[in-house]
């Protein structure tokens, strides 16, 4: 909540958006890379972990864009998402909302999933079964949200974005025993927008 | 704007912070077959007698033997002519483990209810009263190899296990929840008695006995809970008194007015002058094991046997004096090889020590027992036994054996039952 305060405050007095008269051209590539957190119940195992992102994109019109993002987030383990975004601004200015929708498949980056995450041993097990050591597949994402980008110059810009995060991670054991995680998180990210 | 923007903001965060991560697991495992509690409630009836499949504890009044069929029912046997037995009737009890018998009332325990039945008329076997929801859920013995599913105890008893595929949540938990693991898990292998007889219009139970009667007083344990009901009108089963005497409880011994309650780490000694409130007088801890108790006189002897559910590998018999109730002192331990039941009449005791058969010793002098081997039979392997007057009864995994012993050096086998 603090980080949400700060981030709301500093959008209200810090960043000043400019007159809405302010055109820039908005077509070619484009970079944002951003910084935040999925947030879910506290209660969860990883109530806030982080996410990393970059995305390199075109603009295929004034106000519509794609671009292939990549990076890193810590759910339960390290994954190493790749994904489709698109995006939508509703204003061709320096300040603008937009709505925005990433797809893609996260990939594990640890070869094995330990069991001391805790959320596993609920399960009952007869004495001389031994708990299964899962092994993470990945598992995939989708993410719509809405978020605002001020540019302050024909090259950068900032971008704040809230979001929905769906995440389903998959996990095999042995004798074909399998884990589905699904995560339901709200994404809070701050990032920067190149040119 | 910036601020219903926030408030915005804020209600979705909440929102989200409510929003459990999901676990589901898919696994090949034991996947529960549920009886509902009101079919259980009917369920307890009278069959034709039927073939031993899966025996357990065994009970003995006034000539008939009584054998549970492991969760099943109750076998009645006429024994009049020992040698002669005659597989009479059967009791469906479902979820049945224990019982124990006062006059022409059978009790038994049916999962998590405790049913009195009149067995005054062989041809018209019904239950008279019953009390509900009094012993732990339970579940019966699983197929280790594989997990066990989540259990719904709203749905009902667990009758059985099915392996097959299972999809079910998890709950996230940060520490461990062992679940059914703690619960009751009704195994006939856990813990050997002999019970003795209690009282006029009592019989004499079998080894592994969790029941047991004096006077006006039935005695059940669980795991770790006592639970005495009073059975002064067998129509009507009362439930005086609950409470907890430990862990890892397996068995019960009563006589006279003392109550020995055997469990894996130790031996509890209670004074039942007053029945319905046990008071406790004492404990002996010994290394962990299961260990089946009977007493005699001034004197209790414990066998303890390691193994998977056991503990660890010690097999012994113990000799206890419980001359002063207050202490308890161990007076010797002789080696065994794995016991399970014991029984004792007179000066001789009946010890059925695992793949070494049975072993029958003369206990006249508790210092040297060991030299004192009468007989050993390692080809009678059985885990729990009676001897009354001369005649041994025997319950094993291959059958009801029943021996003529007025010699023990020379024992003869009367009849038997087999498993089929």
């Amino acid at each position: 909540m603090f980080w949400l305060t700060v981030i709301t405050g500093s959008a209200g007095q810090q960043i000043t958006p400019p007159p809405a008269s302010t055109v820039h051209t908005f077509n070619g590539y484009f970079n944002i890379t951003d910084l935040g957190l999925l947030i879910g119940s506290p209660e969860n195992s990883h109530p806030a972990p982080f996410s990393f992102l970059t995305i390199n994109g075109f603009h295929l019109t004034k106000q519509l864009s794609a671009g292939l993002g990549l990076g890193v987030e810590f759910l339960s383990g390290s994954y190493l998402p790749v994904f489709l975004d698109a995006r939508y601004y509703v204003r061709n200015t320096n300040f603008s909302p937009f709505f925005y929708f990433q797809a893609g498949y996260t990939i594990p980056l640890d070869d094995d999933y330990s069991n001391g995450y805790g959320w596993i041993v609920d399960a009952i097990w007869p004495n001389n079964y031994t708990v299964p050591d899962y092994k993470a597949l990945g598992g995939w994402m989708f993410n719509p949200g809405f978020g605002i980008r001020n540019m302050f110059s024909d090259n950068f810009g900032l971008v704040f974005s809230v979001g929905y995060r769906n995440q389903r991670l998959f996990y095999r054991a042995d004798n074909d025993h399998r884990l589905l995680a699904d995560y339901n998180r709200l994404v809070l990210k701050i990032g920067i927008l190149f040119r | 704007m910036k601020r219903t923007a926030l408030f915005i903001v804020l209600i979705t965060l909440m929102a989200f912070t409510a929003c459990r991560d999901q676990f589901t697991e898919i696994f090949t495992g034991n996947s529960p077959v549920y009886m509902t509690y009101e079919d259980l409630r009917l369920a307890v009836k009278q069959t034709a007698p039927s073939d031993l499949l899966n025996p357990g504890k065994i009970y003995f009044k006034d000539g008939y033997i009584f054998i549970v069929e492991e969760m099943k029912g109750v076998h009645i046997i006429n024994n009049t002519v020992p040698s002669n037995p005659v597989n009479t009737t059967f009791i469906e009890i479902p979820g049945n483990v224990d019982i124990a018998i006062k006059g022409t009332t059978l009790y038994a325990d049916s999962y998590i209810d405790v049913v009195a039945i009149d067995i005054s008329d062989l041809t018209n076997i019904r239950e008279i009263s019953r009390k509900t929801d009094v012993l732990p859920y339970s579940i019966p013995a699983y197929d280790t190899n594989y997990p066990l599913a989540d259990i719904d105890e709203d749905k009902g008893v667990v009758t059985g296990w099915e392996i097959r595929k299972v999809t079910q949540k998890l709950a996230n938990n940060s520490y461990p929840v062992y679940g059914y693991e703690d619960a009751w898990v009704k195994d006939a292998t856990r813990g050997d008695i002999s019970s003795g007889i209690s009282g006029n219009g009592v019989g004499v139970g079998g080894s592994m006995a969790r029941f047991g009667i004096t006077g006006n007083t039935l005695y059940a344990v669980d795991n770790a809970d006592i639970h005495i009901f009073s059975i002064s009108d067998p129509d009507q089963l009362v439930l005086k008194k609950e409470f907890n005497v430990g862990w890892s409880i397996e068995t019960l011994f009563i006589l006279g007015e003392t109550l020995f309650l055997g469990s894996q780490s130790g031996m509890s000694i209670y004074d039942i002058s007053v029945p319905s409130s046990p008071m406790y007088i004492s404990n002996f801890w010994h290394l962990t094991g299961c260990d089946p108790v009977v007493v005699q006189d001034e004197l209790a002897y414990i066998t303890l046997r390691g193994g998977n559910l056991c503990g660890n590998n010690v097999n012994q018999l113990v000799v206890l004096s419980v001359a002063n109730l207050r202490e308890p002192g161990e007076l010797k331990a002789y080696p065994m090889e794995g016991p399970y039941g014991l029984g004792i009449d007179d000066n001789t005791l009946f010890v059925c020590d695992g793949d070494a058969g049975l072993k029958i010793f003369d206990v006249t002098d508790p210092l040297a027992i060991n030299k004192h081997l009468l007989a050993q039979f390692s080809d009678i392997l059985a885990y729990d036994v009676i001897p009354i007057d001369g005649i041994l009864m025997l319950i094993g995994d291959d059958g009801l054996y029943q021996y003529d012993y007025h010699n023990v050096t020379d024992i003869i086998l009367l009849s038997k039952i087999e498993v089929k």
